[in-house]
């Protein structure tokens, strides 16, 4: 288990983390929240690059801070991915299994692994400054699996890839996620929807919500309707959470606590997860 | 050095020979300065000198050159070594290791193996030209300064790039444009006159300062992945 117990974290003066607790078991945990709310920071806080300011992180009883062995059984993919591109994928990977400190005889045979099962082994040889975008997040997976780690933590992994190379990404965490914690940071909500077990809504560094996603999409029950748009000065403490075409004319998906005569929807993780962020 | 067994098996040598491997054909620049260009330069010199009807070789000419080119590649190694830890695009990945907190070991068996090969090129100038062990003893004192400098801008501007600009700054000012009443400011000795021990001693606050700056360097290497 993974715990973070009132963690605080400030740069300078901005509180960027404020008290944030939580218990991650095995499981898929989708972090989502907008620019700046602090799920990067909260990832590079468990993974002990950032030391924090107040409260403890907590793996299987001991303090993450104390020392690095809890850093062997982490894998990290960061939001930017791009190290060694004169490198094949082979040294590269070779050489982060060093950084590691896996024991070399097993390097060759865990490079192999992991390089497969993110579907890449025919690019072995090949350096990484010549892979697609959507290649190298998916070697950068592959690092990250590296030592078979019990944590996974990935920021922003499907960011600017295509819809295929989501759906892989997808895949691979549903391939491996047995017997993981695995922390996926993302704005996209829709991959939240697909891959997580539970999401976690950061907001301005503290928790807005933690649950699965069926409780998330309780949240927004009675709160999603539907207007047309010339109706909109009718609703003025409505929030437009999304424009639309339909039949020529358009509506207006709004949230609100109430919308007399509006036409009611059933909330989906978006609606909800918007309904949380503007305290709706 | 594609299809070289030795880069496929990188994994078996220790992380400070891979850092050195991965430099690939990087890593024979400074090589190709020290035991070609500069003896190529150093024949070129002594040439030109006696069709101008010199007896004496250019001695305070070769000194000199040896020390502008040793000093400034030997900064050529910890620098592409260094930026992928600095400025790599994820390199906060490579902060998640202990190695990355200590990056100074690196940067130092660079430093001696660098001055090691300048060794063998003195020997080679001392058995031509006579002896260069007060030559090299400067070009050991402004190795050190200029690696302590680096590895220390490298953590204080956050930019391995910047580092080098800046000591390469210093560097020409120092070697061709420094006028006359402020050649006190240079590190590069054009003549070592009758006592060269004296010229050599005088540069030795500069070694303390060196170690002082490395220090520094290795302090907020420490403390890097907390800005990051």
């Amino acid at each position: 288990m993974l715990q973070l117990k009132d963690v605080e974290k400030r740069f300078r003066k901005k509180e960027v983390l404020k008290k944030i607790s939580l218990d991650l078991e095995d499981g898929v945990y989708g972090l989502l929240g907008p620019n700046g709310s602090g799920k990067t920071t909260m990832m590079r806080c468990i993974l002990n690059i950032y030391r924090l300011n107040g409260g403890s992180i907590l793996y299987e009883g001991e303090n993450v801070a104390a020392d690095d062995s809890f850093l062997k059984h982490v894998g990290y993919l960061p939001q930017k991915f791009g190290l060694f591109r004169e490198l094949t994928v082979r040294e590269m990977i070779g050489y982060l299994a060093s950084l590691k400190k896996l024991p070399k005889e097993q390097i060759p045979g865990e490079v192999e692994r992991c390089v497969e099962l993110v579907n890449l082994s025919d690019r072995l040889d090949k350096k990484v400054r010549t892979l697609s975008g959507g290649m190298i997040r998916r070697l950068g997976i592959a690092q990250a699996l590296l030592g078979d780690p019990r944590v996974l933590i990935v920021d922003e992994p499907t960011a600017g890839l295509d819809p295929e190379e989501r759906m892989r990404f997808k895949n691979i965490i549903s391939q491996i996620k047995p017997g993981k914690i695995i922390i996926i940071s993302t704005h996209i909500v829709d991959d939240v929807d697909a891959l997580c077990d539970h999401i976690v809504v950061l907001d301005k560094g503290s928790v807005a919500f933690s649950g699965t996603s069926g409780q998330l999409k309780e949240l927004g029950a009675g709160k999603v309707f539907e207007i047309p748009e010339e109706a909109l000065p009718s609703y003025p403490g409505v929030y437009v959470a999304k424009r639309y075409e339909r039949n020529g004319k358009v509506f207006l998906c709004v949230l609100g606590n109430d919308a007399p005569g509006a036409v009611p929807l059933a909330p989906d993780l978006e609606a909800s997860y918007l309904c949380v962020l503007k305290h709706i | 050095m594609k299809g070289v067994k030795g880069m496929k098996e990188m994994h078996k040598r220790s992380l400070l020979v891979q850092d050195f491997l991965r430099l690939r054909w990087l890593f024979f620049v400074p090589l190709a300065v020290l035991f070609l260009f500069l003896p190529f330069s150093a024949w070129q010199r002594c040439e030109a000198f006696r069709l101008m009807g010199a007896t004496e070789p250019p001695l305070r000419e070769l000194m000199f050159d040896s020390q502008v080119w040793c000093s400034f590649f030997s900064l050529w190694w910890p620098f592409f070594i260094l930026k992928e830890y600095i400025e790599g695009d994820g390199n906060e990945l490579l902060f998640t290791t202990r190695r990355a907190r200590r990056l100074l070991p690196v940067v130092l068996a660079g430093m001696v193996l660098w001055l090691a090969l300048c060794g063998l090129l003195m020997v080679g100038y001392s058995v031509l030209f006579g002896s260069m062990v007060w030559n090299y003893l400067m070009i050991v004192i402004q190795t050190v300064l200029y690696t302590a400098v680096f590895f220390f801008l490298c953590f204080l501007l956050r930019s391995a790039v910047f580092g080098m600009m800046v000591v390469f700054i210093y560097h020409v000012f120092a070697a061709y444009f420094l006028p006359q009443d402020m050649q006190y400011l240079s590190i590069f000795v054009k003549e070592f006159g009758e006592f060269p021990h004296e010229t050599v001693v005088s540069f030795w606050p500069l070694v303390l300062c060196s170690a002082v700056v490395l220090l520094l360097g290795v302090l907020l290497n420490r403390r890097y992945r907390g800005t990051l």
